[in-house]
């Protein structure tokens, strides 16, 4: 994933840059960031694994296929797709546990 | 935890029936929304007005505006887990609000649209394009595809290519069997034409124009040409349709059959490289929330729906519909729609001096709505509501033919 810059009907980036931990790692995110947009920007597109080992990212995006849950604070199965991301949100994806 | 009125969603429907109800009958009134910001997909829809872009976001804050302005209590990154007669409604953190109106407005969501590969990170439908690219200005990748043919298709890629993203083209899913969504070529130009004679989208419009005459008559007689058709500036890739989806830990490609000019298979296959590829299967009302209401099948309006009347008021008491919940529209319709069950909320409660009058013309503004949509999802929404309309006169006979064959036996 890759910020728009500046949209040619909505403008330039909103929110404000803020820092998160991503697997351990310190990342930068806006604060208007859902929890799958500051994944995506950093790069994180597999966010868990199916129980028969396949890759799982964002999928539905509204909240109503749960693909996308990961760790939040120690809080298992938030859905990245709904939560905002707070300044030194700790977010983990199953990935790292591999 | 009490107060007059529960408003389950927070898109348009939800927000305009809260604020209705609170004003007109100074109702306490708590909306409830798993968003973490209320508004519902129109937060992320950018919608094309007569003078330009209208911008789904700024229609949103001006009616949360206006719901806090009448003191509606938002509570946002919730969720309704189940609520009972009447009415009990049990929150996510095991807190239970007790009020006697429920309105559900819980929207709707997408059809999936399987095919092989289609689990891969950067596959996505259409309400995830729209969050990433209008929402929170993230292009979900450099090269998408779309695939599958319908307005809102059209719509996600012209917003692709507003974001500067590198549209490969709207495809076709092959199609499995018994898979609802199109997959023929002429099929589709057929159902574009037949969308656009119904309600003047300008994008559908503008397409229309080339369809109904040289283009359509040309793809009729001639075939369709190599390079597809574009619509408004989207190129319809109607040779090749979508066969699977292809990468390792994120989608790399799509693999595309060809097909001839007359639309059918020619046996071969092109591999075309992408990062995103967006899947549009068709929008579906949301009924999590109201299995154990009298639901009908009406395909017309996009499936199965609460029975309701015309002041959308279901058969149990207190328990209101509005929006997508009620068959799959705009939100110009959906913002309609909350008007109208707050309308209703308040003229049970005694809160208008004209209580006929305020609901005629609360309908009418529902009416209106759906008039000058600009874009139509279902070519026979109007047959479908009609439909609606007449399973809610039989059900009011079936009532009080019940109340009579009562009235005798005692």
């Amino acid at each position: 994933m890759k910020r728009i810059e500046d949209h040619g009907v909505l403008g330039p980036q909103p929110g404000e840059p803020i820092r998160v931990w991503i697997n351990g790692q310190a990342a930068q995110a806006r604060s208007t960031d859902s929890v799958a947009v500051a994944l995506g920007v950093n790069g994180h597109h597999v966010l868990r694994f199916s129980r028969t080992g396949q890759p799982r990212g964002v999928y539905c995006g509204i909240g109503h296929c749960f693909e996308c849950r990961v760790t939040v604070d120690s809080e298992p199965g938030v859905r990245a797709c709904l939560r905002r991301v707070e300044h030194d949100m700790h977010i983990d994806t199953e990935s790292a546990a591999r | 935890m009490n107060t007059d009125v529960v408003v389950i969603g927070g898109g348009p429907a939800g927000l305009a029936a809260a604020t209705t109800v609170a004003r007109s009958a100074g109702a306490g009134v708590i909306l409830v929304d798993e968003g973490a910001q209320p508004g519902g997909r129109l937060r992320s829809q950018l919608l094309r007005g007569d003078d330009g872009w209208v911008v789904g976001a700024d229609v949103v804050d001006g009616l949360v505006r206006e719901a806090e302005a009448v003191g509606v209590r938002i509570l946002s990154g919730r969720q309704v887990w189940s609520f009972e007669p009447d009415w009990d409604v049990a929150l996510d953190d095991g807190c239970t609000v007790r009020a006697p109106h429920v309105v559900v407005a819980t929207g709707a969501a997408e059809r999936p649209l399987p095919m092989p590969g289609w689990t891969l990170p950067g596959v996505m439908a259409v309400g995830a394009f729209q969050s990433l690219l209008n929402t929170h200005r993230v292009l979900p990748g450099e090269r998408v595809a779309v695939v599958g043919m319908d307005p809102l298709a059209l719509a996600i890629a012209e917003e692709i290519i507003l974001a500067g993203g590198e549209l490969v083209g709207v495809f076709l899913p092959a199609g499995l069997p018994g898979q609802s969504v199109l997959s023929e070529p002429r099929a589709v130009l057929q159902s574009f034409a037949q969308l656009s004679g119904f309600a003047p989208n300008p994008l559908l419009r503008s397409g229309a124009r080339l369809l109904e005459h040289p283009l359509l008559a040309t793809v009729v007689s001639a075939g369709i040409p190599r390079s597809g058709l574009r619509i408004a500036g989207m190129p319809l890739r109607l040779r090749q349709r979508v066969e699977r989806i292809e990468g390792d830990d994120r989608v790399r490609a799509i693999t595309v059959g060809n097909l001839d000019r007359r639309g059918r298979p020619r046996g071969t296959t092109e591999r075309i490289r992408v990062d995103a590829v967006c899947l549009s299967g068709g929008l579906y009302p949301v009924q999590d929330l109201t299995a154990r209401c009298a639901l009908v099948d009406v395909p017309e309006v996009g499936g199965r729906v609460p029975l309701h009347g015309p002041d959308l008021r279901t058969p149990q008491r207190g328990l209101y519909v509005a929006g997508n919940v009620t068959g799959i529209e705009g939100a110009p319709v959906a913002q309609a729609q909350g008007a109208l069950a707050g309308t209703a909320i308040a003229a049970s409660m005694g809160a208008y001096r004209d209580p006929e009058a305020r609901l005629r013309e609360a309908e009418a503004r529902v009416r209106l709505a759906r008039a000058s949509a600009p874009l139509s999802f279902l070519p026979a929404i109007e047959e479908g509501r009609s439909r609606l309309a007449e399973l809610w006169r039989a059900h009011e006979a079936a009532d009080r033919h019940g109340a009579q064959v009562g009235h005798g036996a005692q």
